[in-house]
């Protein structure tokens, strides 16, 4: 006998339902889940009956990734995803803690994009900064003299002083 | 400026630091993140600590540039000052906030005022020497740049030769043609390989008496 599978069915079968570390759970479309590499992975191996538990991963910041996963699924035209991708990054560079995990979660999940776009955001924040300004933003203990810090400026920085 | 720092001697901080580069993030992830800031802010970066000095210099660093497409360049150029006849060289850095010749700074010494000097890329270092004729100009001496270290280190010495031509191909150095000591060399291509700092020398059999010009064909 013929299995009839109706579409409500078949939508539903591409669900997937993931676990943070504080077991929030997610229902999202296999293929926002499929972004991450290692989802896919673990996907393609046990199906997608079952929960799959990313327990490395906090349940706020699964959230943020899922909602970038989703929104890079749906092939927006790219000034759409660009706009987007800088409003989700000044969001999220607000808090350096938060912005810190996003980046290990997002790396440990194999979202390349992801990673390229934090890398990216995170560069720009040490533009126009000065050594110090850099120091107290990332909490970072200066070990230099003034007179090292003071040859290292000449001696690498005459190139690029702006006319 | 005369003085090119040494800036290599502290490369051992690289690794086996307890202090990360950036707390919170581990080292290799936060070098992904470091190494995506354009080269314009990088004296910035060595600033920072020891640590991010060490590695701004460091080979760690050059390979993840190279592997994530973030390499940038920069234009050298040789000058020869008429009224003191001493040869400098500048720097151009191709990015319109910047884009005007800097005075880089005094050749090596020994160049300082010679003539025909040459200057090629190869690698990402660069290498000076002189194809003068004039009597008792003629020197094989090598000289190396290395940006990374803002350093001129001496290189491997050529054959003496003069009016030479010169070729970068394969990351290899190619000296061809002019006048040699003997007859010999004139029918002799030197070639420079860079990793062992080594010359070999290399016979061919065309006329060399006419050439002009060297050009590669990538084919």
């Amino acid at each position: 006998m013929a299995t009839i599978i109706t579409k409500e069915q078949q939508e539903k079968e591409k669900m997937v339902t993931l676990v943070s570390s504080d077991s929030e759970k997610f229902v999202v479309e296999q293929k926002v889940a499929e972004k991450s590499h290692v989802i896919k992975m673990v996907m393609n191996c046990c199906g997608i009956e079952s929960p799959i538990p990313v327990r490395r991963v906090k349940g706020d910041i699964l959230k943020s990734i899922l909602e970038y996963c989703e929104k890079h699924s749906k092939g927006e035209a790219q000034e759409v995803m660009e706009k987007w991708d800088k409003e989700y990054m000044d969001k999220a560079e607000k808090d350096l803690v938060f912005f810190h995990d996003l980046m290990l979660a997002s790396h440990f999940l194999h979202i390349q994009e992801l990673v390229d776009l934090i890398a990216v955001t995170f560069a720009g924040m040490l533009k126009m900064k000065s050594p110090e300004e850099i120091r107290q933003k990332f909490n970072i203990n200066n070990d230099l003299t003034k007179e090292q810090e003071e040859h290292i400026m000449t001696t690498f920085g005459w190139a690029f002083q702006p006319i | 400026m005369t003085s090119f720092g040494s800036i290599t001697e502290e490369c051992g901080l690289i690794n086996g630091s307890n202090f990360p580069f950036i707390p919170g993030l581990p080292d290799d992830i936060a070098l992904l993140c470091l190494a995506r800031v354009p080269l314009r802010y990088h004296h910035v970066l060595r600033c920072v600590s020891r640590r991010w000095k060490a590695l701004l210099g460091s080979e760690e660093w050059a390979s993840c540039r190279q592997k994530n497409n973030l390499e940038e360049s920069l234009i050298y150029a040789l000058c020869r000052d008429n009224t003191t006849g001493r040869n400098c060289s500048y720097v151009l850095y191709p990015e319109p906030a910047s884009r005007c010749w800097k005075l880089h700074g005094d050749v090596p010494t020994q160049f300082s005022e010679k003539k025909g000097l040459v200057l090629e890329a190869l690698g990402k270092k660069l290498y000076l020497f002189s194809n003068c004729g004039f009597p008792g100009c003629t020197t094989g001496a090598v000289y190396c740049y290395v940006p990374s270290a803002n350093k001129w280190e001496e290189g491997a010495p050529m054959a003496g030769r003069c009016y030479f031509l010169s070729t970068v191909l394969d990351e290899k150095l190619y000296i061809i043609g002019g006048n040699g000591m003997s007859i010999v060399d004139q029918q002799s291509l030197d070639v420079y390989d860079s990793h062992s700092n080594s010359w070999s020398s290399n016979e061919i059999q065309i006329p060399l008496n006419d050439i002009v010009k060297v050009e590669q064909d990538q084919q």
